[in-house]
């Protein structure tokens, strides 16, 4: 499944192909457009906020590619960034809400939780498995059971302990499995866990 | 959950046994524990059909824009930075209104960093006399007409550009431009006079304009062409590098270089 978006240790890196380069760079960036808007889509649970968020990690990253290591994988380094921006912006959205809101004081929002009631289900429209889960578990089984990253890159990718992926993954699958055997017992899981 | 559901889900993932806190499965599983691997397929398989579905939504043409005009950006930015010209051939920037295509001069690596390897730090040298045998050939600036052509061609030509006096006697083309470590502009250049030529370097001061601080006769054969494109060679750069400890330049900081009159070039190196 994964495995794309890594260039040859050999490439050349002098100044008169570094034209060469930003555009090999850029193909790789494109073709795996359609990969980093499922991984935001998986963060935010909004399509729009999804791709806001790839164009963001787009600009930074085609800013940032010196510090891309020609060899390593495009698609992980990508990842990291488009997670490390979704923490900022819950950040941001957390700091600004505390401003509104002084009495408002509490844990990063969870982009699938009614905190947000604006958020249009767009995801639940194509995806009931994925929408039932809460972020933090869909991402994992996206990055585990989908592209099938060890346990320990996801563990990078994300920045958590591989125990912490270990948990939240066995959480996942415990509630696809109920939602399978049981839509509604499913549900009623989610939100006793969300 | 199942007290082995790690155990089980580190197996099903193809985990090292060390991932799960459970002792490795040295024996054959049990049935209860195979229909349990199962249902962890299942549901690998309905979120997995779930997320390719995501796949197939189109991208955004924002998206691909965002990419491609960052790429179209740093296109012009080079092209703008580094003029396109034909190797072996350069026009001479002193034939104005009639531009004259004259034969670039060959290129020896080794007399490049022969000259720069001997160093920029040492007491600045206003005319020219350098390690050379007795018999070789000087590089001659005593003429006024032929002192101005050098200043111009090194104060305004980008690297790889040939200016030719007007008796066709003296052709001079900057190689690289480089800072040293004392913040000083320099430019290594090629020099052609009668038939002979020569390698040298030039710093230049705000007081003295471009002062030559080395030279060496050229001699050899005609091999290794090695045209120029804009701030010199890799051959010389590494030397500049490693030998002078002085920045080669790039094409558009020496671009900013010659439009600011080597008052600056944009990087800190030259503040």
């Amino acid at each position: 499944m994964h495995g794309c978006c890594t260039m040859a240790e050999d490439s050349p890196h002098p100044s008169t192909t570094e034209r060469s380069m930003t555009t090999d760079f850029s193909d790789q960036l494109v073709a795996l457009l359609p990969r980093l808007r499922r991984f935001a889509l998986t963060l935010t649970g909004d399509l729009d906020r999804a791709d806001d968020l790839v164009q963001q990690g787009c600009e930074k990253a085609l800013l940032k590619q010196e510090q891309w290591q020609v060899g390593t994988r495009l698609d992980s380094w990508m990842y990291r960034i488009l997670q490390n921006l979704h923490i900022d912006n819950l950040r941001v959205q957390q700091r600004r809400s505390a401003h509104l809101h002084e009495d408002v004081v509490g844990e990063l929002v969870d982009s699938n939780s009614d905190a947000l009631p604006e958020r249009e289900n767009l995801l639940g429209a194509v995806a009931k498995y994925i929408d039932q889960l809460p972020e933090e578990q869909r991402t994992i089984m996206l990055l585990v059971a989908v592209e099938e990253y060890s346990y320990r890159e996801v563990s990078e990718i994300l920045e958590i302990p591989v125990g912490t992926v270990m948990s939240r993954l066995a959480r996942a699958r415990t509630k696809i499995m109920a939602m399978l055997e049981s839509p509604a017992a499913g549900a009623q899981g989610v939100m006793s866990n969300a | 959950m199942r007290d082995d559901f790690e155990k089980l889900m580190s197996i099903h993932d193809g985990e090292p046994p060390e991932m799960s806190d459970e002792a490795p499965a040295d024996s054959p599983l049990d049935a209860e524990s195979l229909e349990f691997l199962e249902r962890l397929k299942a549901a690998d398989q309905a979120f997995a059909a779930e997320a390719d579905k995501l796949l197939d939504m189109p991208v955004p043409d924002n998206l691909v824009a965002t990419i491609r005009d960052h790429d179209r950006r740093a296109a012009d930015t080079a092209r703008e930075a580094a003029p396109q010209k034909t190797p072996e051939q350069v026009v001479s920037a002193s034939a104005a209104g009639s531009a004259k295509i004259v034969p670039f001069p060959p290129r020896r690596r080794t007399v490049a960093q022969l000259a720069l390897a001997a160093g920029l730090a040492a007491v600045v040298v206003t005319n020219l006399e350098w390690l050379q045998a007795p018999d070789a050939p000087t590089f001659n600036l005593q003429a006024a007409t032929d002192r101005e052509l050098f200043q111009q061609s090194m104060h305004r030509l980008v690297s790889g550009e040939l200016e030719q006096s007007a008796d066709g006697g003296l052709s001079v083309m900057p190689v690289a431009s480089f800072v040293t470590q004392d913040k000083v502009l320099c430019r290594e250049f090629l020099a052609l006079q009668g038939e002979s030529e020569f390698a040298g370097v030039a710093c230049y001061s705000a007081s003295s304009g471009w002062v030559i601080e080395r030279t060496q006769a050229v001699e050899g054969s005609q091999e290794a062409r090695a045209y120029q494109m804009a701030s010199g060679d890799e051959a010389a750069a590494t030397s500049l590098a490693t030998d002078i400890k002085a920045a080669e330049l790039s094409a558009a900081e020496e671009q900013q270089a010659i439009a600011s009159g080597w008052q600056s070039c944009g990087t800190p190196a030259c503040k």
